[in-house]
């Protein structure tokens, strides 16, 4: 009754955000992520109809599930290239960043699939989508990172889709490692929760546009002299740490 | 994946990011992520300028001197009243410190974020180096709180009698090592 109200409650969320996307614009802001819950709602018609067949329900459920990681790697991509467009320097860092995190999830995948070659087979679609999700995770964590290391300023609308779709991610991640796949407990429920909860916060965020902050240009003294600006800090810092050990000398 | 233990990873992965994204709120919603927080920012200096404790008088902060001084007069309310009133002054420092390297690096980022050139290593050794210094406030405001003042310098001291004696060591033993080399 309350999984099943749950799910009434997040498609009627789901197309109220949907709606009021396409009526506020918002929709041709951020195309990937208003695709992506295009793509929810209509995967939920699909398991709904397919429910019945438990056969047809499990591959209409597995591959919808995949595919709705693989665009939300695409909503990841989309909120980068959105926060960081006026931000080439802090642009080039997190495509660094992003792209050592893919090339460690690689090596850790070989070497685990060296160390244990028959787990590609033996493992379930579970264990499959926990490993996707938490290299997703580690992506959005690391991106975050950047975001706050460089204070990059956002507009509602964004700091709204990060965090949610953020916290989508982590709770999706902590119920595959620690809520059971069968049965209806307490952390079930809770996890069933979180998804209302993200599409509560993604009406009030995306409700209407909101304007982008503007981060004063680039002053064009130093747009192009990054070598002058890195050398000035690391000249202050090593002021700072003359000084610092000043207090240990004798 | 599977293969680690008990899932640290991934427990790790989503319990930071749900940490970052907190953080994320909260400093957005304070505003102090954006670029306004540059306005009210110091010109580009050193720590001398920006602070107003003299840098001949640190080194005072952590002296003993006064401390001995104090301690033949035999009033221990006074030795007491002198601990508390310099662990005061020694914190404020080190708190002025790290702010001035916070300032330093929101002065850096600001410029850098925009910079079409940005280079990955400079700006890994430039964060390596911020890291390494905040650590450095972090423990001596540790080992101020816990120990006081006057132990930072008597710490440092036995820390270089102790690396002045291994190097004495060193050199005592490197010409029997070399004469021994020839014989053999």
């Amino acid at each position: 009754m309350l999984s099943q109200f749950l799910w009434w409650t997040s498609i009627g969320m789901e197309v109220l955000l949907f709606g009021r996307g396409i009526a506020s614009g918002l929709s041709r802001r951020f195309p990937v992520f208003y695709g992506y819950l295009f793509f929810v709602l209509a995967q939920e018609v699909l398991r709904f109809l397919s429910f019945p067949n438990k056969v047809v329900y499990g591959y209409v459920y597995w591959s919808t599930e995949f595919l709705a990681v693989a665009i939300g790697c695409g909503v990841v991509l989309e909120i980068y290239r959105n926060a960081l467009a006026s931000f080439p320097g802090s642009a080039r860092m997190a495509r660094v960043v992003l792209t050592g995190v893919f090339l460690l999830a690689v090596l850790k995948g070989m070497v685990s699939a060296a160390g244990n070659p028959e787990w590609w087979l033996k493992a379930n679609t579970l264990e499959i989508e926990e490993a996707i999700r938490t290299v997703q995770a580690i992506g959005i964590l690391a991106l975050t990172a950047v975001f706050l290391f460089y204070a990059i300023p956002f507009g509602a609308n964004l700091r709204g889709l990060l965090i949610g779709y953020g916290f989508f991610v982590s709770a999706r991640v902590i119920s595959l490692m620690f809520v059971a796949p069968a049965g209806q407990g307490f952390w079930f429920y809770a996890y069933s929760a979180s998804y209302p909860l993200v599409l509560a916060l993604w009406i009030i965020c995306l409700w209407s546009p909101s304007e982008v902050p503007d981060h004063g240009g680039t002053d064009l003294r130093l747009e192009n002299d990054y070598q002058r600006i890195a050398t000035a800090t690391l000249r202050r810092l090593e002021h700072a740490r003359r000084y610092l050990t000043k207090v240990t000398q004798p | 994946m599977n293969a680690l233990p008990g899932g640290v990873v991934a427990s790790g992965a989503a319990g930071g990011l749900l940490l970052l994204l907190l953080l994320l709120g909260i400093r957005q919603g304070n505003g102090s992520g954006g670029f306004d927080s540059q306005v009210n920012l110091p010109p580009t200096g050193t720590i001398g300028e920006l602070g107003p404790c003299p840098s001949d008088f640190v080194s005072k902060i952590f002296s003993e001197s006064d401390l001995t001084f104090v301690s033949s007069t035999g009033s221990s309310e006074l030795e007491r009243l002198l601990l508390r009133e310099r662990k005061q002054v020694a914190l404020a420092w080190v708190s002025q410190t790290s702010a001035f390297l916070s300032l330093v690096i929101r002065e850096h980022v600001a410029s850098a974020r925009s910079s079409q050139n940005l280079r990955i290593t400079t700006e890994v050794r430039i964060v390596a180096r911020y890291g390494q210094l905040m650590l450095i406030c972090g423990l001596l405001s540790v080992v101020i709180r816990i120990a006081g003042p006057f132990w930072v310098r008597g710490l440092a001291l036995y820390a270089q009698r102790l690396c002045q004696r291994t190097v004495q060591v060193a050199l005592l033993l490197e010409p029997k090592a070399a004469s021994g080399t020839h014989i053999v």
